[in-house]
């Protein structure tokens, strides 16, 4: 490809990466402008393959959130149970901040994001109930209509004796910003109450969104 | 001679146009050392420690008898040789994960009843990563426990996952508790050889990321 500078030479480049280089045509002594012209172009996509390896490398986006401490539910009050998380076990791109909300992990780059949450329930009335990954307004004010779950266990029934221990999980697209975070919720099937005795949420970062080329 | 301003690549002053064969040898040498270094880097990156294992002998239970200590020690695929999926008991020098680091772990299991299931009943797998402390009570890095009630199909299938994170002063005290307890009063519940699997794959330093 060739392009005009002001002065009126023509300088060639590379057609993918438009990477300036001297031809037949030109004189000797226009070869150093040509260099630097190169090796500046050079320079700037280097700097960014650096920042793309340097995300990569020593780490990736990942965070985790934990939950220890018993919670008691009341089903006869609210219908849906999005949980509070305690602490930050790891975040490497900080992606959880508590100050702004203990129920979701909200990355800031756009990709693919692997998601798995880990309930454990004690001893309550409930024996039948739904964990569910979410991507959306997670609250405490979230009701059954607020939320739009991502991956959700099969639901528990049964008469065996506590724990109940369920998890779901999968892989789910951050393809914009206008998300409040991934988080997860407890949907009783029954009514009464039970106690959460355990909770972890976890996200890592897959890959990009876009399209591989061939 | 001019430097570029990040990666340092030399390119010759208008007064050098002379010594163009120096200057071609020296960027020559700078870019196959930068090449080097990222090739490196994405290599690295790359092929992070993984690998898959499932229990070699048949595990079988009766109601309400855990079998506990299990270790999961035969390789499907690892990356990284002389690596177990073990307990303290066994655990060999240098724990279960290679490096320190976060590692994503899972497992899934396969069992089947070798008689009659009884309604409701549980099929229960505890699978903890721990770390051992000098009070004698293991650390709980990662509780990835699972229990379910037991299909009418006598097979249940089921498995759960979470993340590690492995310090390298503590790596070496780092191994799996597996447990295995059903109260399935009409008959024993067996594990085949082969079924219960445990895997992980190393994901990256805790290290904070800092490039937008």
């Amino acid at each position: 490809m060739d392009v005009r500078r002001a002065g009126g030479a023509r300088v060639t480049s590379t057609t993918a990466h438009e990477l300036p280089y001297q031809t037949g045509g030109d004189r000797p002594c226009d070869a150093p402008e040509v260099w630097c012209e190169f090796t500046a172009a050079l320079d700037a996509k280097m700097h960014t393959t650096d920042q793309l390896i340097a995300r990569y490398q020593p780490t990736i986006s990942m965070a985790k959130l934990t939950r220890d401490t018993d919670e008691i539910f009341l089903t006869s009050t609210q219908g849906i149970f999005p949980i509070r998380f305690e602490a930050v076990e790891l975040d490497t791109d900080d992606m959880a901040d508590f100050a702004v909300s203990q129920f979701n992990i909200k990355p800031h780059r756009l990709g693919s994001y692997y998601v798995t949450a880990s309930v454990s329930l004690a001893s309550g009335d409930v024996d039948n109930f739904e964990v569910s990954v979410v991507r959306g307004p997670v609250t405490t004010s979230t009701t059954s209509s607020s939320y739009s779950p991502l991956a959700t266990t099969t639901a528990t029934r049964g008469t065996y004796s506590a724990p109940f221990i369920v998890r779901a999980g999968g892989i789910f697209d951050w393809a914009t910003d206008d998300f409040i975070g991934f988080g997860v919720i407890i949907n009783p099937l029954d009514s009464g109450t039970f106690s959460m005795q355990l909770a972890t949420l976890a996200v890592y970062w897959v890959s990009d969104l876009q399209v591989n080329g061939p | 001679m001019i430097l570029s301003p990040t990666q340092q690549l030399p390119c010759p002053s208008p007064e050098d146009y002379a010594a163009l064969a120096l200057y071609m040898q020296r960027l020559a040498e700078r870019f196959e050392a930068k090449i080097v270094a990222e090739r490196a880097l994405i290599t690295d990156f790359a092929t992070q420690p993984a690998g898959l294992w499932a229990n070699t002998g048949a595990l079988t239970a009766s109601n309400g008898s855990p079998i506990s200590a299990i270790d999961i020690t035969t390789a499907i695929f690892t990356n990284t040789p002389s690596r177990l999926f073990v307990g303290f008991s066994t655990l060999p020098n240098g724990g279960v994960f290679p490096e320190a680091g976060v590692y994503h772990v899972g497992w899934n299991v396969t069992m089947q009843e070798l008689g009659g299931v009884t309604a409701g009943s549980f099929r229960q797998i505890t699978f903890q990563i721990q770390q051992a402390t000098a009070s004698g009570t293991p650390l709980v890095l990662q509780d990835m426990s699972r229990k379910v009630i037991a299909s009418t199909l006598a097979t249940e299938r089921f498995g759960n996952d979470g993340l590690v994170v492995v310090g390298e002063s503590t790596r070496a005290l780092v191994g799996a508790r597996i447990e295995f307890l059903h109260d399935n009063v009409a008959s024993q519940v067996r594990i085949n050889a082969g079924n219960l699997r445990g895997w992980y794959r190393r994901l990256g330093s805790t290290a904070q990321i800092e490039v937008s």
